[in-house]
């Protein structure tokens, strides 16, 4: 699936204050959830996967990709999009503080494979970092992470 | 998944033949039996415990020339 199927931009908010990792999270599942793409459920799905397997949802510096199990809850793929201002930290020794979360909900691993690839294209230049923790409003963020979209 | 795509992409450039399988920490264990070479995060690599392949943790999954470095680094020794 492209990105901008997964990515919709109700699925995206900026600039948001958060007083730890999990309040983070939870901000990003909830958009996720109210745009109908999981069960509410899925929220604490992700908290628990983040507590277990520590902080490495931080991938890049600045960069955390929360997620859940599939089966907790996934009606249908989807990405959401959170900035934060200021960034928090996850504990994570070489890519704190966050100010980016991408949360992801896969119904299978697959259908996630080309967004994923889109996404990772565009996030490995640090411009684009850049252009996603200055985004001001929704549109600039999917501007950015539409940029690897093969969709007219 | 992303690293996954990661290493391909590395090893491409390399011009290695690698054949990437996806684990998650609890399938690592037995995967790793087969593996030439493990990548994974610093965070994740103490809990894979006694393999004979190479591990190689890497920082920033975004960084291509991250992973190709380490990959180089690590099919060359």
């Amino acid at each position: 699936m492209d990105i901008k199927e997964l990515l919709t931009i109700e699925r995206v908010a900026v600039r948001k204050t958060a007083p730890d990792w999990e309040a983070a999270v939870r901000a990003v599942g909830q958009l996720l959830v109210d745009s109908g793409a999981v069960e509410p459920r899925y929220i604490d799905s992700m908290i628990q996967t983040t507590r277990e397997l520590g902080p490495y949802i931080v991938i890049a510096p600045g960069l955390a990709i929360p997620h859940g199990r599939p089966e907790e809850g996934v009606r249908r793929p989807c990405m959401a999009v959170l900035t934060l201002d200021p960034p928090v930290e996850f504990g994570n020794k070489d890519n704190d503080p966050v100010s980016i979360l991408v949360a992801l909900g896969a119904t299978d691993a697959e259908q996630h494979v080309q967004a994923l690839q889109q996404m990772a294209e565009t996030l490995s230049e640090p411009a684009n970092m850049q252009a996603l923790v200055d985004a001001t409003t929704p549109e600039e963020v999917t501007r950015v992470m539409w940029s690897g979209s093969t969709v007219v | 998944m992303i690293l996954k795509l990661q290493i391909e992409k590395a090893a491409r450039a390399l011009g290695l033949a690698a054949k990437v399988e996806l684990a998650d920490i609890t399938t690592a264990n037995a995967l790793a039996r087969d593996a030439d070479i493990i990548v994974t995060s610093d965070e994740l690599a103490g809990r894979i415990g006694k393999v004979k392949a190479k591990i190689i943790t890497i920082k920033n999954y975004m960084s291509l020339p991250e992973m190709t470095e380490k990959l180089k680094q690590a099919t060359s020794s």
